[in-house]
């Protein structure tokens, strides 16, 4: 039998069909990454511009690769020009992919500290928090996630970085669990830098992604090195891309992320089949005896659930007895089990995708029902 | 030179002492039952693959039955004197 995938939270799987085909004939392909110079003409898809185009940014020299959101990320704050007495908020339902550059920053004494807000109990932070929270600490920088990797509870991110633009702080969102499902438009909603993977919802292949940087924010370059371009300069060129783009690009990996954008584009999320599946699965794992996170509105097909069992144990009989591919534990977002209402152990997660059908998701709840039975 | 092989098996959690284990034969029911000295035997048969625990003192084993793989997860306290002793009880048990 083979195995049902249920960890797209993670990296998804099935990719866009015809990825791996297309990524194949690119490698047989002159690559164009050892002469920049000539630019990223001999692609023939245009990554940057389609990921520009997906989130409504005029200038697709703001878009910056990256290997994945950790990377970009990263690159946005460690990069940014802090103060030493500034603070930084974020929220308890943050990955460790936020948490621990910004633990880095205090650690390294480039900011004063990092204040975490707490969140719902679906892992949403509120404007309500973060109002108070902004006129309490006067935060230099705001970073968010769009979506809880654990809960699936997407965030009102026009809402909030409003709250943090009055406030006059730059607002970082990470959109790695949204990005190919909802819109993002960080230009229209006033965040300031975003991070993206390419390799979840994107459904393009692991190791690309990109940072958006609003045009006023200058960045120093967590990496430094070849550019292609400006080699007579002991620095990095002063312009985006290539200032935060030091190393020969993951030029394949790039077009295969065009690729799965041009399919998206060419196939359209059938959102009410998502949240048919995901009220199924809901509903299913109640009638088991298990508790999943409740979650209102908007969401991503992500569910985090606990039950007698603890999780690990729950994780462990579900992929060796039953072949059913799932996440257990803290899903690198450490700091939510108590405001989610789980114990140290964490939940067990179940990330489904818009190929995940309908008989697939009884399997799953079949499967939890015999478990706990 | 033990006859079974074993690897740490990392988790989300630092201080998890947790293991994947290979064994030189099936675990079957008799083998299963053999480990008890570590702990209460419970066989879930209702499962698509028959699956079983061995809990005791902050210790657990599990695996599906017939396998030769299983895991297991040591308590935080005195965790490599409890490995020391299931592995030495299962090099004792391979060789007999």
């Amino acid at each position: 039998m083979s195995k049902l995938y249920w960890n797209n939270a993670a990296t998804s799987f099935p990719k866009a069909p015809g990825l791996g085909a297309h990524m194949a004939a690119v490698m047989e392909r002159l690559p164009g990454a050892s002469h920049r110079a000539s630019g990223e003409e001999n692609a023939a898809l245009d990554a940057r511009a389609l990921l520009a185009a997906l989130l409504g940014v005029q200038d697709k020299a703001r878009i910056v690769y990256t290997q994945n959101s950790t990377q970009a990320l990263n690159i946005a704050l460690l990069g940014f020009p802090w103060k030493k007495e500034d603070v930084a908020l974020t929220t308890a339902a943050e990955h460790n992919s936020m948490l621990r550059p910004l633990y880095a920053l205090k650690q390294q004494g480039r900011i004063k500290d990092f204040i975490v807000l707490p969140v719902q109990k679906d892992g949403r932070l509120s404007e309500a928090t973060l109002s108070r929270a902004v006129k309490e600490h006067a935060p230099r920088l705001c970073a968010f996630l769009h979506a809880s990797n654990v809960t699936g509870a997407i965030n009102d991110a026009a809402a909030l970085a409003a709250v943090c633009k009055k406030a006059g702080a730059v607002t970082v969102l990470d959109a790695s669990q949204t990005m190919g499902l909802v819109p993002v438009l960080p230009e229209a909603w006033g965040i300031d830098m975003l991070a993206v993977t390419g390799h979840k919802y994107l459904l393009g292949p692991q190791g690309t992604g990109c940072l958006y940087v609003r045009e006023d924010i200058k960045l120093s370059p967590v990496y430094t090195g070849g550019t292609g371009i400006h080699s007579d300069s002991w620095t990095m060129p002063e312009t985006l891309p290539l200032r935060l783009e030091a190393g020969t690009p993951n030029e394949q990996g790039m077009e295969g992320l065009a690729y799965s954008l041009q399919w998206l584009a060419a196939h359209p999320l059938d959102a009410a089949a998502l949240d048919r599946n995901m009220a199924i699965l809901e509903e299913g794992l109640l009638s088991s005896g298990a508790v999943p996170v409740r979650v209102e509105g908007a969401r991503t097909p992500v569910m985090a659930f606990t039950s007698a069992m603890p999780p690990a144990d729950m994780g462990e009989v579900l992929n060796e007895a039953y072949d059913i591919i799932c996440r257990t534990g803290l899903h690198c977002a450490p700091l939510l089990p108590p405001y989610a209402g789980f114990d140290p152990r964490g939940s067990v997660r179940l990330s489904m995708s818009r190929f995940t059908s309908r008989e697939e998701v009884e399997s799953v709840v079949q499967a939890v029902k015999e478990i706990l039975a | 030179m033990s006859a079974f092989q074993v690897e740490k098996s990392e988790n989300c959690f630092v201080d998890a002492q947790t293991y994947a284990y290979a064994s030189p034969f099936v675990m079957d029911e008799a083998a299963v039952a053999a480990l008890s000295p570590f702990g209460e035997v419970e066989i879930k048969r209702n499962y698509r693959r028959p699956f079983y625990f061995v809990r005791g003192g902050g210790m657990e084993i599990k695996g599906v039955l017939g396998d030769t793989r299983f895991k297991v997860s040591y308590p935080d306290a005195a965790w490599q004197e409890k490995k020391q002793a299931f592995e030495h009880f299962l090099d004792e048990e391979i060789n007999t």
